[in-house]
């Protein structure tokens, strides 16, 4: 009954930590993104802000003085806003039919809407070249439309609308709903009176997320739409890569940097005032389809869910089969040669390279990221959030600014601009915020209660912690690992700034593949990108495998 | 046997226990009850050294444990809604304290099967927790508390979550357990019928100090203070000027066996009888039908009497009481 002792700071804990390692414990996770991310952001910042040494604004008078940039900064937005309206208009029905209704091969359903979600942008990217660009089986080339763009990011996006909004729809109680109608609203009503105002937090968390990704879209973008359709994350790209204009790039960089801050303040503004909280139900709240309306419903739904997440990726896999020849394995046998690749070696060796800076960067960021969630999830006060916030920007930032202020930052005390090193570095920085948002979840519902009887049932404290907590964390940390490797497989926004024509990873290679005529090139892109969409469904089907029921925020 | 003397606990500005001292005697049941948020679970976590009092000392049969750690005071903690470990199954759970203990796998199986036997969950072994209702968790825990045999063992509202019938078997069964066992047993409950049932001995507690303690039967016939006598529900409260052994209650003029002055007195439902020719006019506030009759709860004056009835009296129907005056219980007054 005495809740309130729970909270307090139990004994066992101040006693039992020492004082060196509690250092250590803050230390590490604080100098690596201190150095490797806060360094490079500043970086960015400051060469925008004063390329000279001195404040400067000729940069940001540059962007706003040219029209093309300037229209570069107006796609962004209003592409970005298309795409997350068109995301909720195809995404919440979806949500509904599988928050609502229990049908064989549910889980399968659920399981595959998120595929696409995990598929890195440079798959997703090939394949809608190989479904609307030229030659696809639809006989339409949508190559460099912004359809083609804005289609790409409702497939990659599906599953964030469907996994947020469905999984509180789901526990959302039917009896208010129920009440809704003995009062007498029709179904119409209950849903724009009851259901959707009650949905309205979920819903904004998806249109937030949605939106920050699309804002942000690089891969999609620059295989799809060339250089007709740039978002600034591209423009920050071509003005680095291609043109060398650092000050320019970085302003954009800095603009880009201000707009993503005010979408995530502006959410957690939403996020803190909405105040009332009801009543959700932790059971499952499906049930089977009953009527033809409902199953036309479910029926309709799941079609084009077939059709929307499904064909893309058939297709790729079929045009990387489809030589000239008839079907056959010829373009994966070509990845071993080097001539008309664009690449200095052969493109299988990506596959290689890619495996080994997964490995590295899943270390870094399952080292970092569980040290840093020890320091969020077992401390209080100021320090402890401002350290949790800390670690959500690099999720915040975008790919494509982490590289590009690697590059121009990383060359004190020594130089690692050209080290292979920095390439995990940077994808293990991507990857920790989702190793800190599964790990401390965990972390803090380990109740204190356990650590107590263990004590009680005579655990010294060493062996209570060993005991209870680290079961439980390994298992996150598992969760984190997996998270990581299929982040590091895929990542291309840092890497297209830090990866060498003679050390491409996947991504990379792809891309540089597509840049190549012929179409047996196209066909090897195509191979590279089904290989590498397989290495990365294994990463997540190891996130399945382990993840028994749900942990962590993802 | 348990000695606590002088435990003050203080978190920020509460003072959660002040200056508790509390006895139980080696093979004792003791119930400490009282409201929620009194200091009852902190008592208990004082005892476990899970929290580190401000003042006061813990000494088991005259040595102190005020620098054994938790993991060394061989007490067993059965905790509020039983804390098993959801990573492992129930043989799991049950033989952890005796892994701590450092006892070998073979006597470690034989005395699992032994304790999970005794609680009536023989072959559970290999079962998760998280599979279990909320009785068998109940048990699971109990299992856990009793395996390594401790010197005493302390109980947190064990049966809080479980549904009345389901708690009226499991108090019985504990009681049994106890009794067959001998050891000493701290039980630590807000429910009076509850801490009644299982103790030898029960201390109320209030707003972290005791306010009283005594065997259940002496409780119930003196509370001693208004507060044990509202938390029993033992009877109406009212005040009494008492002159030359009689007692003018406002509404009627009884004999009692009180000393002059005003008193406030307990009037034990038992005390007050349905007399159509009593000299007490009262009226019928409410009745609620429980075990085979009725209790009935009647206005008169500006007190409110309760007494049992064998048939239903509507609501707002005129009546004769009649109050036996040697029944009364004087209560010291209290906040």
């Amino acid at each position: 009954m005495d809740r309130a002792v729970d909270r307090r700071r139990p004994l066992s804990r101040t006693r039992g930590s020492g004082r060196l390692g509690s250092v250590l414990l803050v230390a590490v996770p604080v100098m690596f993104l201190g150095y490797f991310f806060v360094y490079p952001v500043v970086t960015i910042i400051v060469t925008g802000l004063a390329p000279d040494g001195r404040l400067d604004l000729a940069p940001f008078g540059a962007v706003f003085g040219r029209p093309s940039l300037l229209g570069v900064a107006w796609f962004t937005l209003w592409q970005a806003i298309a795409s997350t309206l068109l995301t909720l208009l195809v995404g919440l029905p979806g949500a509904y039919v599988l928050a609502r209704y229990d049908f064989p091969g549910r889980r399968l359903v659920r399981a595959g809407v998120t595929i696409p979600f995990v598929l890195p942008t440079v798959v997703v990217g090939s394949a809608f070249l190989a479904l609307l660009g030229p030659g696809g089986p639809l006989g339409v080339d949508l190559r460099r439309t912004v359809w083609a763009i804005l289609i790409a990011h409702v497939f990659f996006n599906y599953a964030v609308v469907v996994r947020t909004v469905g999984s509180y729809w789901e526990r959302l109680d039917p009896s208010l709903e129920q009440a809704a109608r003995v009062l007498g609203a029709n179904r119409w009503q209950t849903l724009r009176e009851v259901t959707l105002p009650l949905l309205r937090p979920a819903i904004a968390s998806a249109a937030s997320i949605v939106f920050l990704f699309t804002f942000t879209s690089f891969g999609v973008i620059l295989i799809l739409g060339g250089l007709h359709h740039a978002t600034i994350e591209v423009e920050i790209w071509r003005q680095a890569t291609a043109l060398l204009d650092f000050p320019v790039a970085a302003a954009l960089a800095v603009l880009q940097l201000v707009g993503v801050s005010a979408i995530l303040v502006a959410y957690s503004r939403y996020q803190q005032r909405r105040s009332h909280q009801f009543r959700l139900r932790s059971a499952a709240t499906a049930r089977r389809p009953t009527g033809w309306g409902a199953r036309l419903v479910v029926a309709a739904n799941l079609g084009f869910m077939a059709v929307l997440l499904g064909t893309p990726l058939l297709v790729l896999v079929y045009r990387s089969v489809r030589t000239p020849s008839g079907l056959g394995l010829a373009f994966y046998r070509g990845l071993t040669e080097r001539t008309g690749s664009g690449l200095f070696v052969p493109p299988a060796t990506a596959i290689g390279n890619s495996l080994r800076f997964a490995l590295l960067a899943t270390v870094l960021a399952v080292v970092v990221g569980l040290l840093a969630s020890a320091v969020v999830a077992y401390r209080r006060g100021v320090a402890a959030r401002t350290f949790d916030a800390l670690l959500m920007l690099p999720l915040g930032t975008s790919a494509v600014t982490l590289g590009f202020g690697m590059l121009l930052a990383l060359d004190v005390p020594v130089d690692l601009r050209t080290s292979l090193w920095l390439i995990p570095v940077a994808h293990s920085l991507v990857a920790i915020p989702f190793v800190v948002r599964t790990a401390v979840p965990v972390m803090r519902s380990i109740q204190q209660r356990l650590r107590d009887a263990a004590a009680v049932l005579g655990a010294s404290p060493g062996r209570v912690w060993r005991e209870v907590d680290l079961p439980l964390v390994a298992r996150a940390g598992l969760v984190g690992a997996g998270f990581a490797c299929a982040v590091s497989l895929g990542e291309f926004g840092a890497t297209s700034f830090l990866a060498l024509p003679t050390n491409p990873t996947l991504p990379t290679a792809i891309f540089r593949l597509l840049g190549q005529p012929g179409a047996a090139t196209f066909g090897r892109a195509m191979a590279l990108s089904t290989l590498l969409m397989l290495l990365t469904g294994l990463a997540v089907l190891l996130i399945e495998r382990v993840r028994v029921g749900k942990l962590g925020e993802f | 046997m348990l000695e606590c003397r002088d435990i003050t606990v203080r978190f920020d500005d509460h003072l959660a226990l002040a200056g508790v001292d509390l006895t139980v005697p080696g093979g004792a049941v003791v119930a400490v009850m009282g409201p929620s948020g009194c200091g009852k679970t902190t008592l208990l976590r004082v005892i476990a050294g899970l929290q580190r009092p401000a003042t006061g000392t813990v000494a088991w049969d005259g040595e102190p444990l005020d620098a054994v750690p938790t993991h060394r005071r061989g007490f067993g903690m059965m905790f509020q809604d039983h804390a098993l470990f959801p990573h492992r199954t129930v043989a799991g759970n049950v033989e952890f304290g005796l892994r701590m203990a450092g006892m070998a796998p073979a006597d470690r199986a034989w005395r699992v099967a032994e304790v999970l036997d005794l609680v009536g969950l023989a072959g559970y072994d290999d079962r998760s927790v998280a599979d279990l209702s909320g009785g068998e968790q109940q048990r699971v825990a109990l299992a856990r508390t009793l395996a390594p045999s401790p010197r005493l063992i302390m109980l947190d509202e064990p049966l809080g979550s479980l549904d009345r019938a389901l708690r009226d078997r499991l108090i019985g069964e504990m009681r049994g357990i106890f009794a067959g066992l001998g050891i000493t047993v701290l039980y630590v409950t807000h429910d009076q019928d509850e801490a009644f049932a299982v103790a030898d001995r029960v201390v109320v507690m209030r707003a972290g100090t005791v306010e009283r303690q005594g065997e259940p039967e002496e409780l119930w016939r003196d509370p001693g203070t208004e507060f044990v006598a509202r938390l029993l529900g033992a009877g109406a409260i009212v005040t009494a000027s008492v002159t030359g052994g009689r007692a003018d209650l406002g509404w009627t003029i009884v004999a009692v066996d009180l000393p002059n002055g005003v008193h406030r007195v307990l009037v034990p439902a038992p005390a007050v009888t349905l007399d159509d020719a009593g000299p007490v006019d009262g009226e019928v506030l409410a009745n609620v039908y429980r075990r085979g009759g009725f209790d009935l709860w009647v206005a008169v004056g500006h007190d409110v009497l309760e007494t049992r009835s064998p048939v239903r009296i509507p609501i707002g129907s005129p009546l004769r009481l009649r109050i036996d005056g040697t029944a009364l219980v004087r209560l010291a007054p209290s906040g």
